[in-house]
């Protein structure tokens, strides 16, 4: 009797044991291979990115034939939600990107591997921009290294500013002239509109108007909301006003279905405030490229701007340390980011490969987004930004549709964030 | 009936008894006992692996303050409490109860389309029965790309065709007024050939004598309809009910594809899964969405539980 019992329950266990075994082997299936081979995985979001990506992982596989790289391009929207619960899981890509918005709240839960000693002794920072490797950094330790930077400036379609007379755009602009320019530009009976204003989870586009308006959204020491502050209301009013009050841009609910950029490409909007990897795409349409001019950000009381970057970072829970090291060298070397540079898909984070950048795109001047850099500001972002960032967008939603007047929606923004980032905490 | 299952459940037990007794008695059975335990156990383990671990766990994450990744605490009620303050979540539950009255809008309709597809002599029924199935076999986000260039504001053709007849168009799913009910027509659109294929397959279910018997009676084709085809179908249509209120208030992917992040009609028109879906894996806050997917359970629980109370008042089992 007891035996049947037994052999019962053994047999059982070892059911369990293959349905176990079962699924372990087909999870590592993807990352097996021949003998002595290791494979890893690098995560990024941009598909302009896949072709320059794929140049390089080729270059690496000259140096490192035993080391296959799989690069998995994941979109934006969906990026964060799949690093998140692939860290959880212990199953994130052993190299990925991750921006300064989230940079702080993936360290924190522990997803990220700190490259202190390794970079000190293997990578010359000197030749990296300062503000990216501090926003790679955290508490005196150095997590990633920066791959590119943001920058932005105002691209503006010349033959629209020729019908109507108007001089083009250049570094005495401020925002008297762009909101004039605008009004000028908009033919809302033909669908044509002056400037189009960003959509509410643009979160860059309203952060460097709120600094150009002397604003800020956190406080120095990050512990407090700023977006009540008079200076800060006038940032956001620069968007709301230009839909609701100046009419030069398609109204709230126009904007959620439309693409900005592609609307610039088209001509249906003769400005548009881009970033430093816009003009990749409008390359890629000659007659826009003939048409388009760029400048400088139209100042405020400056013309500061927020400057994220993409970093390459590598997981804390890796199997293949070394090989992702190596990767994380490679892509980040000189070499690689001039690589990125020339393809014009992004602005590097290589002082050295900025000149790429420059010639990336012919006929088209980017001298714009370099000279835009010495204005960069730290991006505000706390442990757990995307909640309160919720708020925001919700707030600076219902500010945009003119649902509530702008002061009311920054003061319920504010308090919300208060509410927040007080509850914050460290998960280490 | 109640007369009769009390002894039958008395019979029940007295039986179950017995053969507790035998069982007691002779080793054997007990290895019978084994090998059914043991021929059920993938499926138990599977069950067990992927929903009644998983369902505990969420229980255990409401109530905690987690955010999905690293170190969490134990908060107690805390997101509950915060929960039945939230406006947008009894928003959200009102959205989704909207969404799902329009959504049943499509039974009837549903019940009207399979009784004039069962038509005797009909030409081209399998053609149309393809085509009424086929919005259920297309992927929602083929679909959702496909509604969107209908529905859009600047070039949709639903803009257009209301402007040949001089009325006015909008952005259909980005104003706050009409997003919930465009998306609930998209809902009833692929969900439809779904439900005629149930109730066609219940209409096969239904004697022919029924409707000889009620023509030689005189009944007209109206009234055959209402008194024969319906009542014979409630079955079906029950079945249809729920599985329609149960998908409609999981409804997700056609809010996230149509709808989406930074839409203006995003808070009159997201559903309680979408908001889940946001708190948890946009907000990075595991542990509230975790309360909200127990709010959901509990909810579709007590509908379910309500629907097959009421089903006893209007279901015809044959």
């Amino acid at each position: 009797m007891k035996s049947a019992k037994t052999r019962v329950s053994s047999l059982l266990a070892l059911m369990a044991t293959t349905v176990l075994l079962g699924s372990t082997a087909a999870c590592n299936s993807g990352s097996g291979g021949q003998e002595g081979e290791t494979t890893i995985t690098y995560a990024y979001w941009d598909a302009e990115r896949t072709e320059v990506t794929e140049q390089i992982i080729a270059d690496f596989n000259k140096i490192h034939p035993e080391i296959t790289v799989t690069p998995q391009l994941t979109p934006y929207e969906a990026y964060f939600t799949k690093l998140q619960t692939t860290s959880a899981s212990r199953t994130a890509p052993d190299v990925f990107w991750l921006g300064t918005p989230q940079f702080k709240f993936f360290v924190d839960g522990g997803a990220v591997a700190d490259l202190t000693d390794k970079i000190k002794s293997e990578i010359d920072v000197e030749d990296f921009y300062p503000a990216p490797i501090a926003d790679t950094s955290w508490n005196g330790r150095q997590y990633c290294l920066p791959a590119d930077l943001s920058s932005y400036a105002l691209l503006y379609n010349k033959e629209m500013f020729d019908a109507e007379g108007i001089d083009y755009p250049d570094e005495s602009w401020t925002w008297e002239n762009v909101i004039d320019a605008a009004q000028k530009l908009t033919d809302s009976e033909s669908g044509v509109y002056g400037l189009d204003a960003p959509k509410p989870t643009s979160n860059w586009a309203f952060y460097n108007q709120i600094l150009q308006a002397g604003g800020r959204v956190l406080s120095e020491d990050g512990k407090r909301s700023e977006f009540d502050s008079p200076e800060t209301i006038k940032g956001v009013q620069f968007w709301t006003d230009m839909i609701l009050k100046y009419k030069a841009s398609p109204d709230a609910q126009a904007l959620a279905k439309a693409n900005g950029l592609a609307r610039f490409i088209s001509g249906k909007t003769a400005m548009y405030y881009g970033a430093s990897w816009d003009p990749s795409t409008v390359a890629k349409s000659p007659k826009a490229v003939k048409r388009t001019g760029i400048a400088v950000l139209p100042s405020g009381v400056n013309r500061d701007i927020v400057s994220p970057n993409v970093a390459n970072c590598v997981s804390a829970t890796t199997k293949n340390a070394e090989a992702a090291w190596e990767f994380e060298k490679f892509v980040s070397s000189a070499e690689s980011n001039q690589k990125v540079g020339r393809s014009g898909a992004a602005l590097p984070a290589r002082k050295s490969a900025a000149p790429a950048f420059l010639e990336s795109v012919p006929n088209l001047d980017l001298k714009a987004f370099t000279d835009q850099l010495s204005e960069g500001k730290p991006y505000p972002t706390t442990l757990q930004a995307s909640k309160w960032e919720a708020h925001m967008y919700a707030g600076l939603q219902r500010a945009l549709s003119g649902e509530q007047s702008v002061e009311e929606a920054c003061r319920q923004i504010a308090r919300e964030m208060d509410e927040e980032i007080s509850q914050e905490k460290s998960r280490q | 009936m109640t007369v009769q299952t009390r002894p039958l459940s008395t019979a029940g037990t007295a039986r179950s008894r017995a053969s507790a007794a035998r069982r007691r008695a002779s080793p054997v059975h007990r290895g019978d006992a084994g090998w059914a335990l043991l021929l059920l156990a993938p499926s138990l383990v599977g069950l067990g692996v992927f929903f009644i671990w998983p369902i505990i766990q969420t229980f255990y994450f409401s109530m905690t303050s987690w955010s999905g990744l690293g170190l969490y605490e134990w908060t107690g009620l805390d997101n509950y409490r915060r929960m039945i303050a939230d406006g947008e979540v009894w928003r959200s539950i009102l959205n989704t109860i909207i969404l799902t009255l329009l959504t049943l809008v499509g039974v009837p309709l549903a019940v009207i389309a399979a009784s004039l597809l069962s038509r005797p002599g009909l030409v081209g029924r399998s053609l149309y029965r393809t085509l009424y199935f086929l919005p259920v076999v297309t992927l929602p986000s083929a679909v959702s790309i496909v509604w969107e260039f209908i529905y859009d504001g600047d070039h949709g053709i639903l803009n257009y065709l209301l402007s040949l007849v001089g009325l006015p168009g909008t952005f259909w799913l980005a104003n706050p007024d009409t997003a919930l009910v465009a998306v609930s027509v998209v809902a009833v659109w692929s969900g439809f050939g779904f439900n005629v294929v149930i109730l066609l397959a219940g209409m096969q279910g239904i004697p022919v004598s029924y409707y000889e018997a009620s023509e030689l009676d005189g009944a007209t084709k109206l009234q055959q309809f209402l008194h024969v085809t319906v009542p014979l179908l409630t079955p079906s249509i029950f079945f249809v009910t729920i599985i329609t209120v149960i998908n409609s208030f999981q409804t997700f992917d056609l809010i996230y594809l149509m709808i989406g992040k930074g839409n203006p009609a995003l808070e009159s028109s997201q559903t309680i899964i979408y908001l889940f879906y946001k708190s948890a894996f946009e907000d990075f806050d595991g542990g509230y969405g975790s309360a909200l997917v127990v709010l959901v359970l509990a909810i579709i629980l007590i509908l379910t539980m309500i629907q097959f109370r009421l089903q006893k008042r209007w279901v015809h089992y044959g």
